[in-house]
């Protein structure tokens, strides 16, 4: 693993890749700024995001251009649609019949989620519990279970979508492990030149099988570096500093703690400590991304994404940016 | 020594302070003076009349009364209680006020929840107030008020906000730098106090500043900033003064009068029936068939204009369209094959073609003026390759398409068949210049006969005029061979109409004899029967000669694209299926068969399975058969007949498709030889009905009365049903002339009776009559004479629409959904029946509503397998599971139905000794209840034959209907019914004069007295016209027998029971199905009975 030390001199080279390479993925989308910078937050901090809108909305588009863009081999991926008939053999790979001869339970995983470093599950809330207890466990633990025994998955990114937020108890768990939800709109009444030129254009590159987006500017080395990065620096500071001090103005840590004050008791969005403290390494992820120091107001706007269920999504991400100054969604 | 409270600054001085005011509420009033040390939060409240009594009371309370030792810049405290520390501050504060609540300092509030309403006070100059505002507003917060204050020369804005918004409370809390200071209301008064922090007085302090019509607010740090209650708070909006930097633009009106060129086109536009068409005079003469099919009534519908062009001679034909009355235009345009044209809404002479629209929609006045339409009668628009053209038609010379038409007359057979070959001689010799040949002709080798007649003559039927007399043809003798041809035919069609004829060469030999005669229809009935009857494997050539004529009957072309087109067609008219069929079984039994063809065949599948097609069920059997054994495919011929047997199982088979004409004619009029001809004889039903008009005449109908109306437009009606309009005429015409003198109720339901006898004249659906009944009402305005018109109406078999009441009662939705879903699945109907059956819930009506509608689902299926599975779920649980014996009874006339279709006589026999049961049963359930299970019950034995089972069933019920009463005589009708089916005529004499006497006795209450006269009546319909003669005698001499006392008969309006009386008493004489007798049912089922036997064999041996 990287030391500190190592990457010190070409972490601003990789911050540039990085923003650089989520500049160029903006041009193969119609109004879609607002996903990918999500999305590339998200992959620098390893946390999961879920896209939520209706079909047609470019969600799976999007995930796959931004995977193919960072130039992975093909067992690094795994892309699958759930359904509530899909068996936990189909995420995590068959038994292995040898093995169960010789009284093991042991999947063999290759090319399946366990081996993936990055996922993309559409219709993630279709599932049924038996794959949905599976997903809890590699979402937060990363982990899945192997003959009884707890074996770490090697994924770091996963995506998700799905079409609406089911209102069901037992789903609860699984929403809350995305801290950021994202409500993919259509474009077609703002942006209906642009996107029948991008459609085609997306229709052609299809057809003559040409992925101009796959350039590589950043490689997933370089999202690894970077949330490496930010892990070591987390910790580098001594007893009695924390990061906070450093890092966060207390100006706008009070906002910060005002806007999530002011969703849960008035909008009743629910957040949990754990997302809390997850929100906290984001915000400082896409500052340091974003700007490359201390966290600043408009870096707060990632709190529009925190809503839950369905119907809080545009509310929380209008009052979100009205509260922090910033206008109507984009 | 001075004496003090000590606070501590905690919501603990809230018990200890209200422990004060009660103690020493004189005190609460008084000036009081508050200690406060710098870093401190305790402070000291003393006032000049806490003396040591007091301080002892207090102390005895638990408060921390202090001994206060002041030195020159700080105090001493020593405490009352021995457990409380004594406290030295060197530096103190003092800080007076006027009360006690206004000397102590807010504490904090240990939440910071939400609140009811907060005030924002802030400098009206300092950064917050802006930023305040515009969040407010950013967060949709227009409800927020705002008022000036005025504090030490300084303007303070105060913002009154209900439901304040967490993030602005917190942000003044913790941004005391932007100048805004959040205070929450206390309870429902004027007193504010800092976010953040409660008053421990705050009930006194507010109920303080009420009483001075004063509000404050409290800072933490215990000061107070009053104002005068109330202020006079404005809008946010009032508060700002709205910016946009956008660079401004203005247009000015400009004088001019631009016009652009639009050319009008002709688009798709809503499907119509056209009402025009211009025909060539070959066209024209090809109307000839159509002309055939209508009557004089239709016929009367068309004009003719003849015109002359550019392109020649051109007819202009017309459909003049009366409201409810069904359309002929279909029926011109699938004849001719050209285009027909519609009048467009809002130009009445400008003509479209149908189904296309002017585009763009222009104004009335500008499409006139453009089109010439005040210039012309008429303005067509047509179009062809070349675009749309404007057909203009200036001055219109028209004339009834029946003055183009000659009639010739007779009732005879035998005189029609000669007529009709004579007037093949007669024709001949007529010579016609020919218009170019029709389009519509060319795939037709009969009409390829140049030598048309310019007029074209048809026979029509007459009545009572000597035969001879009317034909104005010279009738010549007919060849030998023809005639000894029509000889042998005739005998062969007694044959054949007796019934129960399986030999297929004897149908052939008919086709064949019938071929020659020219009869094509017939003749192609009896060639599908003889491919039924002749055996499993189909004879190419009978096929073959079958397809021919079919080819000269339809329309379509004769090649493969031909079929093609028919194939893919949503709706085939009853001739193009018939085709179609036909040319199917012979390229099957041909062996024929290419891509293009497999397609045809796999289309024609499932064209001939649908139980809706419009041809006999024989045909469509041969063909789906034909075309699974060419493929060996077992389960597709399942499911076709599955298919079949389900249309069977619903709808039997019909006369129309499933029967030649020549049987019916031969049931109708033959019957059981003389006796049977009169009993069926529309003339003598016409005589009947002729005797008992002129019997009313001279004793109901008088001038201007109603009931003398009434009767005449019942009989009318009647006439109208045996082909006699005239005579129809002649009755109504005074009630036409005298219309305006009756009430206006009874004008209304005159005009009904009137659109009704058009409507039947017309043969008019029921949503036409719906229709017709909706125009005529929506005229009625007053709501009182609208009442009167629907009394009636709702109770006359004539008038009466299907009323949203007659729909059945509601099922809980459960139910609802498990009932339409198995209708959807029919593999579940068994088990969802026993569910049902099992779920305790339901009430007896829905057990009853599940158990019809699964068993008819289960006969939609047409598989035996299903419907018995379903009928034995019913039956196993029937009795014990209803127990209200009225839906007991539905419940087992429907599973008589599915038993009866099934064939079984046991499960029928079991299931009649149910209704005995029933009927025996000492809580008898009504007879209406009863008789929805012995209708049933009569027409399975009569299906099934089952003659000892019949005679017991009845017999068992006859006690019942003796116990009298006005339902024992509705009962003893349907009995009599039933022994007249079981061919026993004397019984059913005995049983039908009882019920009819103890009707026309008069003992029965009114509404009982025509129920049962209605059931007598409506029984009579099957008996011979001879045997009604005298009952119908019977009930119009004692009409005023029907009795009532409804309002209408007390003003005089109508009689309602008299009017239904008179017209069950016309649909007794003059039935409306005349030709649907009892024989010809019979044939239907036998002939039904040999169908399911060839499916059942046919399908088993593939």
């Amino acid at each position: 693993m990287w030391t500190l030390k190592e990457l010190e001199p070409e972490i601003d080279a990789i911050r540039g890749r990085i923003n650089q390479h989520r500049r160029e993925l903006r041009e193969y989308f119609v109004k879609r700024d607002e996903e990918l910078d999500l999305a590339t937050v998200c992959a620098c901090a390893q946390e999961p995001l879920l896209f939520v809108g209706p079909p047609g909305t470019a969600k799976s588009d999007l995930v796959v251009k931004f995977v193919e863009s960072l130039g992975l081999g093909q067992d690094d991926y795994f892309e699958y649609m759930l359904t509530k008939f899909t068996e936990p053999s189909e995420i995590l790979g068959p038994i292995d019949i040898d093995l169960l001869k010789q009284g093991r339970f042991v999947r063999r995983t290759r090319g399946k989620l366990p081996e993936a470093r990055v996922a993309f599950l559409d219709e993630i809330f279709k599932s049924n519990s038996a794959i949905l207890n599976t997903l809890l466990t590699i979402v937060n633990e990363r982990k899945y279970y192997q003959d009884g025994e707890p074996t770490p998955v090697a994924l770091k990114l996963l995506f998700a979508a799905t079409n609406d937020i089911p209102e069901q108890s037992e789903l609860d768990a699984l929403a809350d492990r995305f801290i950021l939800k994202i409500e993919t709109k259509p474009v077609k009444d703002t942006h209906f030149d642009e996107l029948i030129d991008a459609g085609v254009m997306n229709e052609v590159y299809r057809a003559t099988e040409q992925k101009p987006w796959a350039r590589a500017t950043a490689s997933f080395e370089d999202f690894l570096k970077f949330k490496r990065y930010l892990d070591l620096v987390l910790g580098a500071r001594g007893a009695g500093s924390s990061d906070r001090e450093g890092w966060f103005p207390k100006a706008v840590f009070a906002e910060f703690r005002r806007v999530v004050r002011s969703l849960e008791t008035e909008d009743k969005v629910f957040v949990s400590d754990r997302k809390l403290v997850k929100l906290y390494r984001l915000l400082r992820t896409r500052a340091f991304l974003f700007h490359g120091g201390r966290v600043e107001t408009q870096d707060l706007q990632l709190l529009a994404y925190v809503g839950n269920r369905r119907h809080e999504l545009p509310v929380v991400s209008e009052k979100v940016r009205a509260l922090l100054g910033l206008g109507g969604s984009a | 020594m001075i004496y003090g409270l000590r606070l501590s600054g905690r919501v603990e001085d809230i018990a200890a302070l209200r422990a004060l005011s009660e103690v020493a509420p004189a005190l609460v009033t008084a000036p009081w003076t508050e200690l406060h040390a710098a870093g401190h939060r305790e402070s000291v409240v003393t006032v000049h009349g806490l003396d040591l009594a007091a301080a002892q009371q207090l102390r005895a309370r638990g408060l921390d009364v202090v001994r206060i030792a002041r030195n020159a810049t700080g105090c001493h405290l020593a405490p009352f209680q021995k457990d409380r520390a004594a406290a030295t501050w060197p530096a103190v504060c003092e800080r007076h006020a006027p009360s006690l609540p206004e000397v102590v300092r807010p504490v904090r509030s240990p939440s910071r929840g939400a609140h009811e309403e907060a005030c924002f006070l802030v400098p009206v100059e300092a950064p917050g107030a802006h930023a305040t505002l515009e969040r407010l507003l950013a967060l949709g917060r227009d409800d927020v008020t705002v008022a000036e204050l005025l504090l030490d020369g300084e303007r303070l804005l105060a913002v009154f906000a209900p439901r304040p918004p967490m993030y602005l409370l917190l942000r003044a809390f913790e941004e005391p730098g932007e100048g805004v200071r959040g205070y929450v209301r206390l309870g429902d008064g004027d007193l504010w106090v800092a976010y953040g922090y409660t008053h421990p007085l705050g009930g006194p302090a507010a109920a303080a500043l009420k009483r001075a019509s004063q509000l404050a607010f409290v800072t933490a740090d215990g000061t107070w900033l009053r104002a005068p209650a109330p202020l006079a708070p404005r809008s946010i909006y009032d508060a700002i003064v709205p910016e946009f930097h956008a660079a401004h633009t203005a247009l000015a009106p400009a004088p001019g009068e631009t016009r652009f060129k639009v050319r009008l086109r002709l688009a798709l536009g809503p499907p119509g029936d056209p009402e025009l068409w211009f025909l060539d005079p070959a066209q024209f003469l090809a109307l000839e068939p159509l002309l055939d099919s209508l009557s004089s009534e239709e016929l009367s519908r068309f004009t003719v204009a003849r015109m002359t062009g550019p392109e020649g001679t051109v007819y202009l034909l017309q459909e003049i369209v009366r409201p409810g009355q069904s359309r002929l235009a279909t029926r011109v345009s699938d004849l001719l094959g050209v285009p027909g044209y519609l009048r467009t809404p809002g130009a009445d002479n400008l003509y479209l073609p149908a189904g296309r629209r002017l585009l763009p929609v222009m104004r009335r006045d500008e499409l006139r003026a453009l089109l010439g339409l005040d210039r012309a009668r008429l303005v067509v628009l047509t179009e062809d390759a070349d675009g749309p053209r404007v057909v203009t038609v200036p001055t219109l010379d028209e004339a009834p398409l029946s003055r183009w038409v000659d009639y010739a007359a007779t009732d005879r057979r035998v005189e029609l068949d000669r007529l009709a070959e004579e007037s093949v001689f007669e024709f001949l010799p007529v010579q016609v210049a020919r218009a170019p040949k029709p389009v519509t002709e060319k795939d037709r080798p009969e009409r390829e006969d140049p030598a048309r007649p310019p007029r074209i003559e048809r026979p029509r039927p007459a009545l009572s005029a000597p035969v001879e007399e009317e034909i104005p043809v010279e009738i010549e003798e007919e060849p030998d061979d023809l005639v000894a041809l029509r000889e042998l035919v005739r005998s062969q069609e007694k044959s054949l109409a007796a019934g129960g004829v399986v030999d297929g060469s004897l149908w052939r030999s008919t086709a064949e004899g019938k071929a020659r005669l020219g009869d094509l229809e017939e003749s192609c009935a009896c060639f599908e029967a003889a491919l039924f009857h002749g055996g499993d494997a189909l004879d190419l050539g009978t096929v073959s000669m079958l397809a021919s004529l079919r080819a000269r009957q339809s329309s379509a072309p004769g090649t493969l694209e031909g079929m093609v087109d028919l194939a893919v067609q949503s709706r085939l008219t009853p001739t193009d299926a018939a085709y179609l069929g036909a040319r199917v079984l012979e390229k099957v039994l041909r062996g024929e068969t290419d891509s293009v063809l497999e397609g045809v065949y796999q289309s024609c599948d499932r064209v001939f399975s649908a139980p809706e097609l419009p041809v006999s069920r024989r045909l469509a059997w041969l063909v789906v058969l034909s075309l699974h054994r060419r493929t060996g495919d077992r389960l597709g011929l399942t499911r076709a007949r599955e298919r079949l047997l389900g249309g069977l199982n619903d709808r039997g088979l019909l006369e129309t498709y499933d029967m030649p004409r020549f049987v019916r004619y031969a049931l109708a009029l033959d019957g059981d030889g003389a006796a049977g001809a009169e009993a069926r004889s529309r003339v003598d039903q016409s005589r009947l009905l002729e005797e008992l008009w002129e019997r009313a005449l001279s004793k109901h109908v008088q001038s201007l009365s109603p009931k003398g109306s009434y009767a005449r437009l019942c009989f009318a009606l009647g006439f109208l049903r045996l082909g006699q309009p005239a005579r129809s005429r002649d009755l109504v015409e005074p009630v036409e002339a005298e219309l305006a003198v009756h009430e206006a109720p009874n004008q209304v339901l005159y005009r009904l009776y009137l659109s009704r006898m058009a409507h039947v004249a017309t043969q008019g659906t029921e949503e036409a009559w719906v229709k017709e009944v909706e125009s005529t009402l929506a005229q009625v305005k007053q709501a009182r004479v609208k009442d009167r018109v629907e009394w009636l109406r709702k109770r006359s078999a004539w008038l009466r629409t299907p009323a949203p009441e007659d729909a059945p009662p509601g099922l809980r939705p459960g139910l609802e959904r498990a009932l339409a879903a198995a209708e959807e699945q029919p593999s579940t109907l068994g088990g969802v029946l026993v569910q049902t059956l099992d779920n305790r819930d339901l009430f007896d009506f829905e057990v009853t509503l599940a158990i019809e509608r699964l068993l008819r689902a289960a006969l939609r299926s047409g598989s035996d397998e299903r419907i018995a599975e379903v009928l034995q779920a019913a039956r196993a649980r029937l009795t014990t599971r209803i127990t209200i014996l009225g839906h007991r009874a539905r419940a087992i006339g429907a599973c008589i139905r599915a038993a009866a279709t099934l064939g079984d006589a046991s499960a029928v026999d079991g299931l009649l000794d149910d209704v005995v049961l029933l009927a025996s049963a000492p809580d008898l359930p009504s007879v209406r209840d009863l008789l929805a299970a012995v209708g049933p019950g009569l027409t399975a034995l009569r299906r099934l034959g089952i003659v000892s089972s019949a005679r017991r069933f009845l017999e068992a019920l006859v006690p019942i209907a003796s116990k009298g009463g006005r339902e024992g005589a509705r009962l003893r009708a349907a009995l009599a019914d039933g022994f007249l089916q079981l061919r026993e005529p004397e019984r059913a004499d005995e049983l039908l004069d009882t019920a009819l006497d103890e009707t026309l006795r008069g003992n029965l209450d009114h509404v009982g007295r025509y129920e049962a006269g209605a059931a007598v009546l409506g029984a009579l319909q099957r008996w011979a016209v001879t045997a009604r003669a005298p009952r119908a005698h019977r009930v119009l001499d004692q009409l005023d027998v029907f009795k009532d006392t409804f309002t209408a008969s007390q003003h005089n309006l109508y009689e309602t029971h008299k009017v239904l009386i008179l017209e069950r008493l016309v649909d007794a004489v003059a039935d409306e199905t005349m030709f649907q007798g009892t024989r010809v049912q019979g044939y239907l089922d036998a002939e039904e009975q040999s169908l399911r036997r060839r499916i059942l064999a046919d399908w088993r041996s593939l």
